[in-house]
């Protein structure tokens, strides 16, 4: 038997809430930016969402410490990579 | 969706839409901005990218981690084939739906995706147990097929069909069982046939005319006939108009 869990491209946004997933990346600078610079927040099933800029330099390296955090969580297979057309 | 930071938004200059609906529905507005050491890129620009981007990092993952790639992926574009599989996404219940998912999963193929596949008995409105156990007999021959609806529609495990008879004492639940017999029964032919794409390259849930192209009946019925590999065809039989 495997585990493949769904995973979303948004970022739960989380101000002051301990959420590593956004406190990290928030640091690294690696969400999605609006023309002010702003940082942009959008919604998704998560509610207040940030999105992942797979184009910044730091962002493969922030993914892969949070997949990590995450499969010491959950031991996943697999993922199934959903609701990032972006949506 | 969002507050927008420019005085002319990208999709009100723009000079033709596909479809006539705003690029920016239900997704991200087309000014946002991507940063590639400090050179910026438009959501415009990249939009189509994004699910092979996170795809890309999330293969590098498992890979760096001694693991192979397991990914199925819903935005996709060409390329896609070499971090991930894909799903066909979200269907409606419906004949139409459930066909056109026959013909959506060829063309992943086509587009060097062998793993793809599509929500069974649809995700979107209430399906029905024909629609269902029908669906489910389809799906079996997916390289891959997941049950999923959405909210507020009827429940569709295969369970919820216990009671519901479709002739004599045979429930609808019983031709589910019977197609999920078959699904697994062909898990080792799948797994032989999709390894060996691994390693050469190549499609397998093709239309008939991959392999046999001289043959002008190949080109007919596209949604009702499927080679599985070179070895094994799938013929679907339906008396629903679609």
């Amino acid at each position: 038997m495997y585990y493949i869990p769904v995973l979303d491209a948004g970022i739960a946004q989380r101000d002051r809430a301990d959420y590593a997933a956004y406190d990290t990346g928030l640091k690294e600078n690696v969400f999605l930016k609006n023309q002010d610079g702003s940082l942009f927040e959008g919604r998704l099933w998560a509610n207040d969402a940030v999105f992942p800029d797979f184009f910044h330099k730091n962002t493969t390296s922030w993914w892969h410490s949070q997949l990590d955090r995450f499969h010491d969580e959950i031991p996943f297979d697999g993922l199934w990579l959903d609701m990032n057309e972006e949506s | 969706m969002q507050k927008k930071h420019t005085e002319e938004p990208i999709h009100k200059q723009l000079d033709y839409v596909p479809t006539g609906r705003s690029l920016e529905s239900g997704s991200l507005p087309l000014d946002i901005l991507h940063d590639r050491n400090g050179t910026t890129f438009l959501e415009f620009d990249t939009h189509s990218l994004y699910g092979t981007m996170e795809a890309k990092a999330t293969s590098e993952y498992f890979t760096k981690t001694g693991k192979r790639p397991m990914i199925i992926e819903r935005s996709a574009s060409p390329g896609i084939g070499k971090f991930a599989s894909h799903t066909v996404g979200d269907t409606f219940s419906d004949v139409a739906s459930m066909a056109q998912s026959v013909t959506s999963i060829m063309a992943d193929n086509i587009a060097g995706v062998p793993l793809s596949g599509s929500d069974i008995c649809g995700t979107i409105y209430d399906t029905t147990p024909e629609l269902c156990a029908r669906w489910h007999f389809v799906g079996a021959f997916y390289p891959f097929s997941r049950n999923h609806n959405t909210v507020l529609t009827r429940g569709q495990e295969a369970y919820s069909f216990a009671n519901e008879i479709y002739e004599g004492s045979t429930t609808y639940l019983d031709i589910m069982r019977k197609a999920m017999r078959i699904k697994y029964h062909l898990s080792t032919y799948y797994q032989s046939e999709l390894t060996f794409l691994h390693e050469e390259g190549g499609a397998f849930y093709k239309p008939l005319f991959f392999e046999f192209p001289n043959d002008p009946r190949s080109y007919n019925d596209l949604h009702l006939n499927v080679m599985l590999g070179s070895g094994l065809k799938l013929a679907i039989q339906s008396n629903s108009t679609i």
